[in-house]
Order: structure tokens, then sequence, then C-alpha cells
């Protein structure tokens, strides 16, 4: 209808109807869904005879338990690397969180540990947006600096112990937990990625975040606070790294500092993966999600190939060159 | 001394069929400091890229030394004698002045870089130069004029015969041109030729033999300098009976005492040090007319809030408001059209609605959502009032020629409803049928009762548009010329002025 209207109206932009996605098509956009499905298609193909198969249902649901939390974190790093920023300090982030979770629900209750734990991703973000957006320097060093001093506060507090989690009740809606058989953290994983979507692709904040990673320079002269944009995407990376370490303490059972270490590249290759460009400017939080899954099933299929750990490791680094060097040429 | 050290014979350039350089002849001889004069587009840097071998020589003949090079050469055929002198210096900052100008010939004692060697050299001849610089001083620790010197200087150890100089004098105070002249004139006392290129008139005149006029891509008159004044050269540079864009409109009425839309009062910020005042009335053109460097953009960018102001005030309809971001100067209904479209006005690759949506898209925003359906009604009504030529609002205006670009920035600036349009020079780089769009453009906003303050290097336009012009010099305002309308004031009165 809108379209019509805008026919009427004008002669000179007269095709805005469907001819305009073809005319602007990239395979870029659309080839990590073309990967997926081709990996897909192999895997269950090739790993069909092996336990009960790739592509069974109880295979495909562990895939995503496995890839949700990844996919959380991914969410937030589309709209950092959108703004031309990045957040190395997701990993050590989710540790942190993860015994802070432990301990508050001991010491507090249900309600308030959990809230601690996020208290402190806001902490860790609000600390990496200041720095990043008041003083000027580069997210990458900040982050990197957060990140070492996160890790060796989780290392720090309970002395490298294991902190356990007994309440059912948070082992249900954060972690082990099934609705109608699909695992509860795929259902936070969906939260996450629709109301990041609908952020980024239909509100002001999500095209100032654009705006500000695409040419930081026109978005001032477009009057947007460009420092008030990073301080936010920064914020946002670390409230979601801690949504994560919430759901990994309810998948492990409690709090450990060695949860989430290194995810950080599993979380910026899937977003990249994904066709959100590291140079800022362009993200998909779709895209982002769907570059974890696919990842989990890498790791998935090559543990059903029967390779060991360090086999897969191997594997795993190729296959995300060149699924990066697929999805992120322009031609 | 008497030899020739560059001559062109009849050279033509042309692109598209487009001539940028017509039957060109010129013979600067050795040791000669020849000016080059005229209007942009008349040919100078076409000739500049000739010289450097950057554009072939299509037809004619390009000789230095008595060397002829051959159309088909490589650009390294010309470098072997030229040097070029630009704003941008090609110097390594973390490294000193000696390492800089040995960068790449650096003469060795065994497998180690003679550092003694160069050293020596760079003082010895610093010396004989007259210049007081640090051999070992580190590049990233000098001002301006003195990485001219060592640039220069790069070019002269080098054994470069021909050095090319483009604007020079823009970024220097007036001392430092003294210094900058003194060091031309040892230079050439050593047989070095020089080509100085440059809009600063009187710089041309204190500092060159020859000076050549340029106009329409060829040499209109060439001639000793202490026979040429700045008017003549002015004269020469615009030649006889202008041709107008459009004939002069009628004036606009106004009437002096209709109180000021937008009022600075001694305003003056981090690149604005002395105070500066002026007043903007209710439909009216107000231009601001310098060379570039004069503090023309910085005066824009003031009142926009991009360099916001250290002291004074804005008056915007008597009112004071303070303007210290352009998301406050947007609110008060001033906007921007900012000198460089690429850089500061869009985001090249996205979309055409993406830019153009952006500065006011809490307009039309609906609960949390924005509502595209409104936008793209506003930006297409925008696209085919502007004229703008493109396949669609989803192409990204990367795709779009440069007027077409610049369009896109008008009509994204326009869709926020401003009362005060301040546009830094808007036809920069369009043809000439986008130039008369968007003096139509402005004619429709100010008739509606709104101002608009034009920056322009083009003269022409600026007598087309405006109502009053304000001569800026030195980041200062120098005079007010009225009487614009009436015929009185001519692109040569300008271009003196701002000498």
């Amino acid at each position: 209808m809108s379209q019509r209207k805008i026919r009427e109206s004008d002669v000179v932009a007269s095709d805005l109807g469907g001819r305009r996605s073809a005319r602007h098509f990239r395979f870029s956009d659309v080839a990590i869904y073309v990967a997926f499905v081709c990996l897909f298609v192999l895997f269950a193909v090739s790993l069909k005879d092996v336990g009960n198969g790739f592509a069974s249902v109880g295979n495909l649901l562990t895939i995503l338990q496995q890839t949700s939390l990844i996919a959380v974190m991914a969410v937030g790093m589309a709209f950092v690397l959108g703004a031309a920023q990045i957040d190395l300090s997701v990993g050590s982030t989710v540790g942190l969180v993860s015994l802070v979770t432990a301990l508050g629900i001991t010491q507090f209750g249900l309600v308030l540990g959990t809230a601690s734990a996020l208290l402190v991703g806001a902490v860790i973000g609000a600390l990496n947006g200041l720095i990043i957006a008041v003083l000027r320097i580069p997210a990458f060093l900040v982050t990197l600096g957060t990140m070492i001093t996160v890790a060796g506060v989780s290392r720090t507090i309970t002395n490298l112990q294991s902190i356990p989690i007994t309440s059912p009740d948070f082992i249900f809606v954060f972690g082990g937990g099934n609705v109608a058989g699909v695992p509860i953290v795929a259902f936070w994983m969906l939260a996450t990625v629709v109301v990041g979507h609908l952020v980024l692709k239909k509100t002001p904040t999500g095209r100032r975040v654009l705006a500000t990673g695409g040419n930081p320079r026109s978005a001032v002269y477009s009057g947007i606070n460009t420092r008030k944009v990073i301080f936010g995407v920064m914020f946002a990376s670390s409230l979601l790294a801690s949504l994560a370490g919430i759901l990994w303490a309810g998948r492990f059972g409690g709090g450990w500092y060695s949860l989430g270490d290194g995810a950080e590249l599993s979380v910026i290759a899937a977003t990249v993966l994904g066709g959100t460009s590291i140079f800022g400017g362009v993200a998909s939080v779709i895209g982002a999600a769907v570059g974890a899954v696919m990842i989990g099933m890498i790791d998935n299929a090559l543990v059903l190939y029967g390779l060991n750990v360090y086999q897969q490791e191997i594997i795993r680094g190729i296959i995300i060159v060149v699924a990066v060097i697929v999805t992120t040429r322009r031609s | 001394m008497s030899g020739v050290a560059l001559e062109l014979e009849d050279v033509s350039l042309s692109f598209d069929g487009v001539h940028a350089l017509s039957q060109l002849s010129l013979e600067i001889r050795t040791g000669e400091v020849l000016g080059i004069a005229g209007k942009n587009g008349a040919g100078k840097s076409s000739l500049m890229k000739l010289i450097q071998g950057i554009y072939p020589c299509q037809r004619g003949k390009l000789r230095f030394f008595g060397n002829e090079i051959a159309s088909n050469a490589n650009r390294s055929e010309c470098q072997k004698f030229v040097s070029s002198i630009f704003q941008d210096f090609s110097l390594v900052p973390e490294m000193t002045v000696a390492q800089n100008i040995y960068l790449g010939i650096e003469p060795r004692r065994g497998w180690f870089i003679d550092e003694r060697t160069c050293f020596r050299t760079v003082e010895s001849f610093f010396e004989r130069m007259g210049i007081s610089i640090d051999p070992m001083e580190k590049v990233k620790n000098l001002s301006t004029s003195d990485l001219q010197l060592v640039e220069i200087s790069k070019a002269v150890i080098r054994d470069k015969k021909i050095l090319l100089m483009d604007e020079p004098t823009a970024a220097l105070g007036a001392n430092q041109v003294g210094n900058l002249f003194q060091l031309v004139s040892r230079l050439q006392r050593e047989g070095i030729t020089i080509v100085f290129v440059t809009h600063h008139l009187r710089d041309l005149l204190g500092v060159c033999d020859r000076i050549a006029i340029m106009r329409d891509g060829t040499a209109v008159h060439i001639g000793q300098s202490k026979d040429l004044t700045v008017a003549e050269i002015v004269r020469h540079m615009l030649g006889p009976a202008v041709e107008r864009l459009e004939e002069r409109r009628p004036a606009r009425t106004l009437t002096d005492d209709s109180s000021p839309i937008l009022e600075a009062v001694e305003i003056s910020s981090r690149h604005l040090p002395k105070p500066i005042s002026f007043v903007l009335r209710p439909g009216e053109v107000l231009g601001l007319v310098g060379l570039k460097g004069s503090g023309r953009t910085e005066i824009l960018k003031s009142l926009f809030g991009v360099d916001p102001i250290k002291s004074g005030e804005i008056k915007i309809n008597g009112r004071v408001c303070p303007v210290r971001s352009p998301k406050e100067a947007m609110k008060r209904g001033i906007a921007l059209i900012p000198g460089n479209r690429q850089l500061e006005g869009l985001c090249l690759f996205h979309s055409l609605y993406f830019n153009a949506q952006l500065p006011w898209m809490d307009r039309i925003k609906h609960g949390f959502f924005i509502n595209d359906r409104n936008g793209k009604r506003t930006v297409s009504e925008l696209v085919s009032r502007l004229q703008i030529k493109t396949a669609g609002l989803s192409t990204p205006v990367s795709k779009l020629s440069g007027g077409n670009q610049q369009k896109v920035v008008i009509a994204k600036v326009l869709a926020t409803q401003p009362k005060i349009l301040l546009m830094d020079d808007p036809t920069f780089g369009v043809d000439i049928q986008v130039k008369v769009e968007i003096a139509q453009i402005i004619d429709a906003f100010v008739r509606a009762g709104n101002g608009v303050i034009l920056v322009s290097s083009d003269p022409q336009e600026l007598l087309l548009n405006c109502n009053r012009i304000l001569i800026v010099k030195r980041a200062e305002i120098k005079g007010e010329l009225t009487g614009i309308s009436s015929g009185e004031i001519g692109e040569d009165d300008l271009e003196a002025a701002i000498q």
C-alpha cells in the first residue's frame, strides 16, 4: 500500500517495489544461510548412521542447547561490531557472573542473587563504555584490559573453587529445563534475538548504532551523540554476556571461573559469519545467531566424525576462516 | 642558468570530451620561479598532474631539460626531475628529520645505515639554506611550516631539479611565509626551478619571477610579475564578459529593520580565536567569502555546534540559545550542509533512505518503532522535489553521482524543517545544472521567511544567491559587501576582496 502511494507521488523513484532487493543483491548477504543449509545437508547425510544420526531431533536439540549461550552474546556483539567497536571481555564476564550468581543465590536468595549477577555485568559494561566513549581509548585495548582483569577477579574471589547452585527453580529456568521438549535456554536465545533484531532494524537506536559505525562524522553531523551510542553498545554487550553467564551457571549447576573461557572468539566469529562487518556500519542479529548455531553444528559434527579435541580445533579453525572469507568478501 | 627546465608545447588534455588543457604552451627556465594563477577549473591542477606524470601527455610535447617524455611513459620518468610539495606531507612522524629525508635511499657503511653521513649532509644543507631545524628532531614534533621546509629539503637533497608547490602558503602565518620565500630564493640561486600555484595572488607577486594566468585550460597571459598587479591578474583570470549562470534575479524584498532570525554576538571558538559578530535576517541569504582556510567553514561549524562557541552568544529570534552540539543546533532549527559530503554528509554504503531519514527518524516513531512507511513517503517526495536521480530509495548513495549525493545531503537536512540553513560550499564539484537547481532550492527556502548562510568557493555563485556578503580573512570578518543585486559588485571585486 505504501508503495502504491509512493508510485503515485513520485516518478523518479518509482521502483521501490520488489525489484529493489534483486537490484542490490549481494551474495555475501545470504552466504551464511546458504552455507548453513549446505553444511546441514552434508552432515545429515554423512553422519546418518552415527548414533541416532546428526539430523535426529535429540541431536539437534543438543546443538541448540550448546549454542544458545554463544548466540545470546552474539546478539550483543552484532551491536558492538555494528558501531565499529569490539568487546573482548564477554568471555571472562561469563565466568565472573557465574560465580557471582552462585554466591549471590546462596547469600541473598534467588531473585537478589540473579540481580547481583546482572549488576556485575552492568558495572563491567559501564566501565568499558565510559573509558571508550569518554576517554576515547580504542575498544580493543580497553576490553583486552577488562578481559584480563575480570578473569583475574574470578580466579581470586573463590580461590579457583567452583560454587554449586542447588536451587532447582534456578536450574530449571536458566539451565536444564525443558518446555514442550525444547530446552529453555533456546527460548532465552529466541527472546534475545527477536528483541535485538527489532531494536537494530526498527528503532532509532539501531539506526544510530549503524550510522555511528558506518561514518561517525556524518553521524555527528546528523545530530547523533556518538559517545552515547558507543557507551550503549558496550553496556548492552556486557549485560547480554551476564545473561549468558547466568544461563551458563544454570547449565553447569554452579559458578566456576573457567566458564566462558575464550568464548569471545566464538562470539566474534559467529557474528562476523552472520554478515556483520568487523569495520562497522553493517550488522545482522539473526545472522549472528545463525552463525552461532552453525559453529555449534560444526563442533557437534566433528565429534560425531570421531575426531579428538585437537583435531576438532584444527578443522573448526579452517572452516571458520573459509566461511569468513566467503561471507565477508565484497565483489 | 639560461637553459630551459620544463617545456610544454601545444599540450592538450581531455577527459570524456571535456577539455582540461587545450593547446597550452609554456616554457620555464632553469632557476626560475613561475607562478600559476587561475580560477577553480581553469586547468591548474590538470597541468600539475601532467607535470608530475599522473596524466599522460595526450597531445603535444612535454620536455624536461630537453628530454621529451613519451605519451606512454611511466610516471617515474617525470618524477626523476619533479617533486611536488603538497598540503599533506609524505613524512613519517616517528622518524627523525634526517631519517625521513634519506628514507629509501639511505647511504650505507657495510650492512648498516651510515647515520652520520645522513646527519652531516642534512645539517650542512640546512645551514646553507638558513633553515633552523634540528635534523635529529622527530618529525611529529615539528610545526606545519617546518614540515614543509623538511619536505622541500627532502626533494632537493634527492636531486630533484623542479619543485611543484601547491598552495604552500595557505597554512602559514606571515612570518612563516617570509621564511618560505627566503628559502625559495636561495634554492633559485642553486639552480632549482619552482612552479608555484596558489589562490593567494599577493604571494604570487611577492615570490615569482613570471606569472602564467590560466583560463579554460590554456595560459591566457604570461608576464613578468613586476609588471602585474592583483587587479590585472584577476581581470585575466575572469576573462571578458563573464557568462552568467542565469539572469540575475530581482532583489528580494528585505526590510532592513526586520529583527534578525540569527545573531552572532562576539562568538569565538577553538578555531576562531577572535570574537566575531554578524546578523542574519529572515528571507536573507548571507554569503561568506574567503579563501580556503580563512575561517569561513569554522564559522558555520561553531554555529552548528560541531565546534561549539567558547565565548559570546548565539541569538535565535532575539533569544540567547546555547548550541553545544549538532543535536542541539537542529533542535533550535539550525541545519548544516557540510563541506565534504562524503566524509561529513553521508554514509556511502548505506542506502539513500537510511541516510535521508537519519537526522529526523525520531519524528516518524510510532511507539518504539520507526514507521518507515511515513519516512519513505517523506523521502520520496523530497527525491522528486529535488529531482534526485536514483534507481530507488534503497540504492546505496555510493552508486549516485556527486551532484545527486549532494542533493541527498540537502534532502536529509531540509527534512529536519530548519529555519536557518548553513551551507558550506554546496555546489563544489557538481555540474552547472545542479548548481542552478541548488540556487532554486535556496530561493524557495528563503521565500518562506527562513535564512541562509552560504559559503562558496565560486564567486559567481555567491553573487547569484546572496543579498549580502561578508569577507572572511584569517578567521576574522574584514568587511561587508552590499548592493549585490543592483550589480554594483562584480566577480572581480570579490576576487580582489579576499586577497
